[in-house]
Parts: structure tokens; C-alpha cells; sequence
């Protein structure tokens, strides 16, 4: 009965069953480890800047919260509806130059504190796994060595 | 509106509170009572499966549950370790094999100290639900992500009754994952004359919580700390399944 409801934030069909219309996948989600340690995804290439505050800025459309991780690990989850034009916090996306499973990485523009282009990568909501997040850290880390 | 001073956030393990609840302290009993109060939606659930009525769930459910908190009727089911899910499981099936080559009349009547069930909401939602040719034990441990969940949502609205700042948990409820019905931050925000800075803040903390007190939640039902992830994962897996 449930087939047309799907999660806002993962895109997944909401279980049948699952406690108050809730998405149960990504309540227990949740409860996973954030990850000490893990990377701020959100990050530039070439930094480790202080993390994006929040997965959107203000300005975004009224039900584009998207949750921060711990302080120091933000992992910007977001439904399967990004598009080049969007903007995420400070960060506007260009162009997606991949996708898996697990998300999307895009081109994006940061307009401050410097402007500058930047490799951004979106993890979906309830792929944001300590594993997940500890592979894209290596891949971070190996594009940021080759990086000029 | 922090969460930091919410009560303890240590608890024993389930093996644990075996153990005391056998030497009989009415603490430990206290703590497998409320076990049992949280996770019978499960196993009532399990029962129907099996065929039995409504009427009949119930009161194998209950009666399940008096010789569990007794420990009179569990020999030979091992808890040393392993999983509360796992353990409670093994000890239903172990109790319907007997209920088998009972006659039904034993059943009834017998005045036993009961669990309070209000099987109205769960009977119906399970009786509608589609089972798509799952098995048994994977309804089982589905049923049981949802009891973990239900819990964790009653203990964090049950932290903001009370409180005299902030936002109210049904204010912050609409802002967990979900489809239908999502609730719009801007119009919370004029409600209560804050800016959305201070409502995402105010959701950011609430999904946090949830988070912690989910794992305090499942920490309870594991052997050890390092299971806590692990059973979350294989959670996340069978509601998905």
C-alpha cells in the first residue's frame, strides 16, 4: 500500500510496517557511527577546510534540509535529485563527473571564501557508512596527491 | 534544547540483565520487564504467522513472556551470547514446540501475571501488511527493526515532555526521514518567531539524539559493544530486504 511513498531524503521506498509513515532505513542509519576521524566530503581538493555547515545553505527550497554529521564529519547526504545548477551550501554543482552506488561526485564552484573549483562528492543518505566514508576518503586523498 | 544531561546513557547488556534477574533483584526484573514490553510486538507477530488467532496470539504471547521473566521453561536454550533477537526467537520457538502438545484448555485461565499487550495497532498493521513470501524468521527480525525504532522514538519524545525550552518533539517529528507529510521549516520557524538557522540547528540535534539513543537501544539487546554496529547494519538490511 505503500509503493508510491518514498523517503524523501534516500528516495527508497518506505518499508510496509515501518513505525509512524518514518523511513526505517534511515532512522536506524542514524544510529550508525559517524565515523571519528572521517573526512569532511564536503572538503576541496586541496584542503581540509572547516566543514560545510549544513548540507544546503538557507536559501534552499523549504524541505531541503539536509542533516549535518558530527561537527567535524560532514557528510552531505542528498536525495537523487541533483542536477548541475544546485547549489549545496557554498558549493554550486557543474557537472557530474561520476556516479555509483553509493552517490555522486560533481564539479562544483565555491564561490567563497575563494573562488575556486572544486571536485564535490555526494554521498546518498544511508550510504554514509563508516566504510563508505573511509572509501572516499581514499579516493580523496589519491586525486587531492595528484592534484596540482 | 541539549540532550547532554538526558540521563544515563549506560546500560546493561541483555546477558547481564539475565543473569541479575535470576538472582531475582527488582531492578534486573524491572529492566527484563521493560525488555519484554518493547520487543513482545515481534513475537506476537511471529505467533499469527504461525496460524494461531488473534485471541490465541495474545495469550501465548503473555504466557510466553511470564515463563520468560520466570526462566522455568528456557532449558536448553543457551544465552552466554549472541544477540537478544536471536535469544528470544530460539526461546519462542522452543516454547510454540511445547504449546504443540498442550491442550488448549491448559492454556487458559490459568491467572498468570501478564505483560500489558495492546495488540489493536499491532494486529492491525500486521494483518495488512504484505509478507511477499518472506520467511518466518525474516518477518521476525523486520517486525524487530521496527520495535527498536518505536522504542527509540517513545524514549526521545518521552525526554521532551517537560522541558520548558525549545521545541517541542511533535514540532521536530515531521523532520525526521520520511515521505508523505514532510513538515516545512519556514512555517516552524514564523510559528515560533526563530529563524531557520535555529530550527536546523534544533533538527540537527533532535536526529542526533535519535541516533544516540538508538544505539543505546540496540546495546541493550547485544553481547557487546562492538555488536551495536553490526546489528544496525544487518537491521538497515532486513527492513530493506
Amino acid at each position: 500500500m505503500n509503493a508510491e511513498n518514498r523517503c524523501a531524503e534516500c528516495g527508497r521506498v518506505i518499508p510496509s510496517g515501518s513505525p509512524g509513515d518514518l523511513c526505517a532505513q534511515c532512522l536506524l542509519g542514524l544510529g550508525l557511527e559517524p565515523g571519528p576521524g572521517s573526512p569532511d566530503l564536503a572538503a576541496p581538493l586541496d584542503s581540509l577546510e572547516p566543514p560545510l555547515a549544513a548540507g544546503r545553505s538557507a536559501e534552499s527550497s523549504d524541505d531541503a534540509f539536509r542533516a549535518p554529521a558530527a561537527a567535524e564529519t560532514v557528510v552531505v547526504s542528498a536525495p537523487p535529485t541533483e542536477q548541475p545548477g544546485d547549489r549545496i551550501g557554498r558549493y554550486k554543482l557543474l557537472e557530474k563527473i561520476g556516479e555509483g552506488g553509493f552517490g555522486a561526485v560533481y564539479v562544483a564552484e565555491q564561490k567563497e571564501p575563494v573562488k575556486r573549483r572544486v571536485a564535490l562528492k555526494i554521498i546518498k543518505l544511508g550510504m554514509d557508512t563508516r566504510q563508505v566514508v573511509a572509501r572516499f576518503e581514499a579516493e580523496r586523498q589519491a586525486l587531492a596527491s595528484i592534484d596540482s | 534544547m541539549a540532550y547532554g544531561r538526558a540521563g544515563p546513557v549506560h546500560h546493561d547488556h541483555w546477558t547481564v540483565v539475565l543473569q541479575a534477574g535470576e538472582s531475582g533483584s527488582a531492578g534486573a526484573q524491572q529492566a527484563l520487564s521493560r525488555l519484554c514490553q518493547t520487543y513482545w510486538p515481534p513475537l506476537y507477530a511471529y505467533i499469527r504467522r504461525e496460524g494461531y488467532s488473534p485471541e490465541d496470539a495474545r495469550d501465548l504471547t503473555q504466557e510466553f513472556f511470564f515463563h520468560f521473566l520466570q526462566r522455568d521453561a528456557l532449558a536448553g536454550v543457551n544465552p552466554a551470547a549472541g544477540k537478544f533477537r536471536s535469544y528470544l526467537l530460539a526461546c519462542l520457538k522452543h516454547s510454540l514446540a511445547n504449546e504443540r502438545e498442550r491442550a488448549q484448555a491448559q492454556r487458559r485461565g490459568g491467572g498468570l501475571p501478564t505483560i500489558p499487550l495492546e495488540p489493536g495497532d499491532t494486529e492491525t498493521r500486521y494483518s495488512i501488511e504484505p509478507t511477499d513470501g518472506l520467511a518466518p524468521d525474516v518477518l521476525f527480525d523486520r517486525h524487530w527493526a521496527f520495535a527498536v525504532i518505536e522504542r527509540t522514538l517513545e524514549t526521545l519524545r518521552q525526554e521532551h515532555v517537560g522541558r520548558d525550552k525549545g521545541l517541542a518533539f511533535e514540532d521536530l517529528e515531521g523532520f525526521l526521514p520520511r515521505g508523505r507529510g514532510r513538515a516545512s521549516r519556514s512555517e516552524l520557524a514564523a510559528q515560533h518567531g526563530i529563524n531557520l538557522n535555529a530550527v536546523d540547528a534544533a533538527i540537527h540535534r533532535v536526529r542526533q539524539r535519535f541516533g544516540a539513543l538508538l544505539r543505546r537501544e540496540v546495546g541493550q539487546t547485544v553481547s557487546s559493544e562492538r555488536e551495536v554496529e553490526e546489528e544496525i547494519r544487518y537491521l538497515i538490511s532486513i527492513v530493506g530486504s
